[in-house]
């Protein structure tokens, strides 16, 4: 790596001068759009910006920012013209009175949000069947990559997610058309797709949710009406597995949820007993008594048996409070440390299918 | 009464004779002097680049990985000041008052770490941060990091170029602005 500072600046002894690590270790730390601007500082920082691996240490460091800085909350629109719209996570938690304004996008076609995946969004365009992978924060754009037979097929089931062994950004679809139902996996860069096992359950979702190298859904077990199972599919292997709910003793669990917190994978579901929304979350991934209890939040509105309002966890602060969206496309802040929930007040129409992705300079290009 | 782990020591003594009592509190008199003297002793002292020596708490040692590091497995001899020729008298003093508010101011932190950074000019900031790189000590480089990243973010490339010392070797290279949200996702 090419230095960032030159020679000729440590000529004034007394002037502290911070070694290369150093100013690597704080341009770590700095916005994408601002290290885009950087990048003409001299040729050394053009060099080092512009290097999958700075984008790769730049990308853990704004993971693991507490503060969640590099975290974005973002959402198609349904509206005419369809938009893509997004909003600064700290800002939302912030909840400043005057409501947060979000950074739309206009968009000329159609594309439905598959998932995010190191700050690159997988985008399907619903109109000409195709794949395509967006870095929002730096504006580039991987090639198409197509479904093939279209347009007499539909996508139920799908997700997005890293191969980390064989470096591929893969997509999992089930594509359904009159005569077959195929479950395939799409890999960037490769154009090609393979067909694999189809589901051993029907999941309550259609959205897999990506996380620890894993995509994973939700599904009844078996014949009775209250026991559940997590499916997973493991991106590098291709294969399913099982993953059970937390073993408590509860009466009745009503519309469990997915979520990705803190890394983890994280459920959400109703408790009868308590009449409360519970969140679980799995420290670590596939471990079974790694389940932990994180909070219980109040239920609020009508009656659940209606499936009105219910809670879905996004995103959770360093202090325990947790951004939640309900079932109308609200979002909401639950402060677990003093019970209260606090509706926020943003600006512009949200859809429903939101996801968090971290700004980073990650190549959508494979 | 001072509460020791010699004091329950005390109560079982207090039932026996108290001609016996009498000379064995002497002895547990002593006994304690000693404890607080090796207290005393698990302080260390710290040698600043300009001769000053500072006592340090155990408390506020563990947060400096480099100087437990030194002691835990070099072994040095904690009878003497353990010598930093890198830091000067007024950053360590900086960096114990830092160290000393994280652990134990939990209402104000905030207030404190603002006025903290206040206090602070550019150059006292890059100082600070070279001695927090090289104490280890995490909580402070962190927060170091975080406030140059503040500083920074929303300058210019001139004032970058200027803040660390860096000569324009980029004529050719032209200045590239970009929102956060950018780009059309509909042009190929």
């Amino acid at each position: 790596m090419s230095d960032l500072v030159s020679p000729a600046s440590y000529s004034s002894p007394s002037f502290p001068v911070l070694p290369d690590e150093l100013i690597l270790k704080i341009l770590h730390r700095v916005l994408v759009r601002s290290l885009l601007r950087f990048k003409c500082v001299c040729k050394s920082w053009n060099a080092i910006i512009s290097d999958p691996e700075f984008a790769n240490d730049h990308l853990c460091t704004s993971i693991a920012d507490p503060n969640m800085t590099h975290h974005r909350l973002v959402s198609s629109n349904p509206t005419e013209p369809p938009q893509i719209i997004s909003f600064s996570v700290q800002s939302l938690f912030q909840n400043p009175p005057t409501g947060v304004e979000p950074q739309n996008l206009r968009m000329s076609l159609k594309y439905h949000i598959v998932g995010s995946c190191n700050g690159l969004l997988c985008l399907f365009e619903i109109y000409q069947g195709y794949f395509k992978l967006w870095n929002p924060s730096t504006g580039l754009k991987s090639e198409r990559l197509s479904i093939g037979v279209f347009p007499d097929v539909i996508i139920t089931y799908h997700g997005f997610g890293y191969d980390h062994v064989n470096h591929k950004y893969k997509v999992l679809a089930v594509v359904e058309n009159a005569h077959e139902t195929l479950t395939k996996i799409y890999s960037f860069g490769s154009n090609a797709s393979t067909v694999i096992q189809a589901f051993p359950c029907d999941p309550t979702r259609m959205q897999g949710k990506f996380v620890s190298g894993t995509l994973n859904w939700i599904a009844e077990q078996g014949a009775s009406d209250d026991q559940w199972l997590i499916l997973s599919l493991d991106m590098v292997s291709e294969t399913y597995s099982e993953i059970l709910l937390p073993d408590e003793d509860e009466e009745k669990i009503y519309t469990p949820v997915l979520h990705v917190l803190r890394n983890c994978l994280c459920v959400c579901f109703f408790e009868s007993k308590s009449a409360h929304w519970i969140l679980w979350l799995m420290k670590d991934y596939g471990v079974q008594n790694s389940w932990t209890k994180l909070m219980m939040v109040p239920h609020v509105g009508r009656e659940i048996s209606a499936g009105y309002h219910l809670f879905e966890p996004l995103c959770i602060a360093e202090n325990g409070v947790v951004l939640l969206k309900t079932t109308s496309a609200n979002l909401v802040l639950f402060d677990p440390n003093d019970g209260r929930l606090n509706y926020l007040r943003i600006r512009g129409e949200i859809g429903f299918n939101m996801l968090i992705y971290h700004e980073s300079l990650v190549s959508p290009q494979c | 009464m001072v509460i020791t782990a010699k004091g329950k020591e005390i109560l079982e003594i207090a039932e026996e004779p108290e001609y016996v009592m009498l000379a064995k509190v002497e002895d547990l008199k002593m006994d304690m002097l000693r404890i607080v003297e090796e207290e005393e002793i698990k302080k260390i002292r710290l040698k600043t680049s300009d001769e000053a020596t500072f006592e340090v708490e155990p408390s506020i040692l563990k947060e400096m990985k480099r100087v437990q590091s030194l002691i835990n497995t070099e072994a040095i001899d904690t009878s003497v000041a353990i010598p930093l020729p890198n830091i000067t008298s007024r950053n360590l003093s900086r960096i114990i008052d830092f160290c000393w508010e994280h652990q134990y101011n939990t209402e104000n932190l905030e207030e404190f770490k603002g006025r903290f950074l206040k206090s602070l000019n550019h150059q006292e900031l890059k100082e600070l941060l070279l001695a927090a790189n090289y104490l280890n000590i995490k909580t402070l480089f962190d927060f170091l990091c975080n406030s140059f990243t503040d500083l920074i973010q929303n300058e210019s490339p001139e004032f970058i170029r200027d803040f660390f010392n860096i000569l324009n070797d980029t004529n050719s290279v032209k200045s590239m602005h970009a929102p956060a949200f950018q780009g059309s996702i509909d042009d190929d």
